[in-house]
């Protein structure tokens, strides 16, 4: 199928630069099946153009896709991969994990398989950026892409928050952070996503009343804690998810 | 899936026996900058319709596409249906396309020349048609299958062209496309300007315009861009629609064509992003040009 071809091979040849270089500098076909007309017409962009055009794109990709839903993660990638942007966005068009996205990545899942195939690859990464795939999540919900419910409390294995204003407001990108549990609330109107951040215990007992689950369920899995207390956490959570529903959820 | 479509004219046909629709300002329903409310509101008297764009979404633009149904008259833009596609796209964005439609009252309904998927695979921007005999063929096909199920008359329209592959000149595969698929086209300046950008023609911006057959232009569209340099000097257009000026060289080429597309139902200044103030002045500026080449194009109403 020759016009299949040709459209894989100009994907190709557009996304991943290890397939242009080869194409231009060795002539090694970006579809193995294409044929010598095929690859006439592919030169025939020329790849001067090509180059310059795709840089432009990565521009486009780093500007409209990642900066504006996930910019601390995506400082944090140049950052630590010692990258300007343009070669943050290569090489994430380049690499397989690329293909991983769904329309323009806007779940992050394709950046979420790039960080864990680099912290794979890196020792040096593994031990600067352990937290890189927590920040992520952490900017997808308040980005709102991964929220499923108006309200859902999620658990982070280091203190996203912290990291993530450092990153944004004073440009520090920490270096070997250590484990820190973080829970937040993460709240959802049509318009806009709110953050609260909570204890260990008082997410498990948000998680609780979120599920409907009475006080003496959400104790049992809180055997620390005397049942007087989870009453009184209780009690606070519930004011808490009281006022975000009469100020926040109900002002969409 | 609705059943085919049925009736005896032709696309093309049906667009001709179309009303003059005049001078219309291209605005996506979910930018706030034009609002469409606010042209509605504020600018009424400065267009003479609006050309709806969706980004292709059929799940959020009931409201609005019934909204702008009763206020103004109008004209659809619908995109990811991917005709230049080496097949055709999925049945479920056919239908979005057709459900789309149902909401409105539109005499035809634009779609781009280009894919935004291949491989099943989304891209950043529109990929152009591939510039070859066997896509112009598929492309064809791909137009006639879609036109079965889609209740207007599909108005295929030239992309804008940063890299440009295949060996025939972009005004033959248009020319193809419309006497192939039946259909009448849209012209877009700029997009035309952007091919003869990557053959380095771009000094010469009709050059092999008698190629094209311009009776089948039933749409004119004009759009803000930039021009980027690059170092050996080539330039490439980028697509900016209400972002930037209307380049010169397009206005120059709608002094040139005005008066030399005798079925001409409808010229568009697509102003996404643009401000309202800006956006009337584009379609001011589109209009002055084309009234002292073509005085007598103007929307129906206005003639009779």
């Amino acid at each position: 199928m020759p016009l299949d071809d040709q459209w894989s091979a100009l994907y190709r040849l557009f996304y991943k630069r290890d397939v242009r270089k080869d194409f231009f500098d060795n002539g090694t076909r970006p579809v193995k099946s294409l044929s010598d007309s095929d690859v006439a017409l592919l030169q025939g962009i020329g790849a001067e153009r090509l180059e310059h055009v795709v840089a432009l794109h990565q521009r486009d990709i780093g500007a409209n896709w990642y900066q504006p839903r996930v910019p601390a993660t995506w400082l944090a990638l140049q950052s630590l991969l010692d990258f300007d942007e343009e070669e943050l966005v290569a090489s994430l068009t380049n690499s397989p994990a690329f293909e991983d996205r769904i329309d323009d990545d806007s779940n992050g899942q394709a950046l979420m398989a790039f960080i864990k195939e680099q912290i794979s690859r890196s020792m040096e990464l593994a031990t600067t950026g352990p937290w890189l795939p927590d920040l992520l999540r952490y900017e997808l919900y308040l980005a709102g892409k991964l929220n499923a419910k108006p309200a859902e409390v999620a658990h982070f294995e280091y203190a996203v928050g912290g990291i993530r204003e450092a990153l944004l407001e004073q440009a520090l990108c920490p270096d070997g952070e250590c484990p820190e549990e973080y829970h937040s609330l993460f709240v959802r109107n049509s318009n806009e996503i709110a953050e609260v951040a909570l204890d260990r215990d008082q997410a498990e007992v948000v998680r609780g009343i979120i599920a409907g689950e009475s006080v003496t369920r959400i104790s049992q899995r809180l055997p620390q804690l005397k049942i007087d207390d989870v009453t009184s956490i209780h009690e606070e959570c519930r004011n808490l998810l009281d006022s975000l529903s009469a100020d926040f959820l109900d002002a969409s | 899936m609705q059943q085919p479509a049925s009736g005896i004219d032709s696309p093309f046909q049906r667009c001709v026996d179309a009303p003059v629709m005049g001078f219309g300002l291209g605005i996506d329903i979910f930018d706030d900058s034009p609002a469409y409310q606010r042209l509605i509101e504020n600018h009424r008297e400065s267009f003479d319709y609006l050309e709806i764009y969706t980004r292709g979404d059929w799940e959020h633009s009931e409201p609005s596409l019934r909204e702008i149904a009763q206020a103004v008259p109008h004209t659809y833009h619908h995109e990811g249906l991917d005709p230049v596609g080496p097949r055709l796209c999925a049945r479920r964005k056919i239908e979005g396309c057709a459900q789309n439609l149902g909401f409105l009252n539109a005499p035809w309904c634009v779609e781009e020349l280009a894919v935004r998927y291949i491989d099943g695979r989304y891209t950043d921007f529109f990929f152009p048609a591939i510039l070859t005999q066997e896509s112009l063929e598929q492309s064809v096909r791909n137009l006639i299958t879609l036109q079965e199920y889609v209740p207007v008359p599909l108005l295929p329209e030239i992309a804008p062209y940063e890299i440009a592959m295949g060996d025939i000149h972009v005004l033959d595969f248009l020319s193809g496309i419309a006497h192939g698929a039946n259909m009448g086209v849209v012209l877009d300046l700029g997009h035309l300007w952007s091919w003869q950008l990557c053959q380095g023609k771009g000094d010469d911006p009709l050059e092999g315009i008698k190629r094209m057959d311009l009776s089948r232009v039933i749409e004119v569209h004009l759009a803000g861009a930039r021009v980027d340099k690059m170092p050996n000097g080539s330039r490439i257009y980028r697509d900016l629609h209400g972002a930037g000026p209307i380049p010169q060289a397009s206005l120059t080429m709608l002094e040139a064509l005005a008066d030399k597309m005798p079925n001409l139902r409808a010229i568009t200044v697509e102003v996404e992003n643009a401000t309202e103030a800006a956006a009337v002045e584009q379609l001011n500026q589109v209009r002055q040009i084309t009234a002292a080449v073509n005085p007598s194009f103007r929307r129906a109403d206005d003639a009779a």
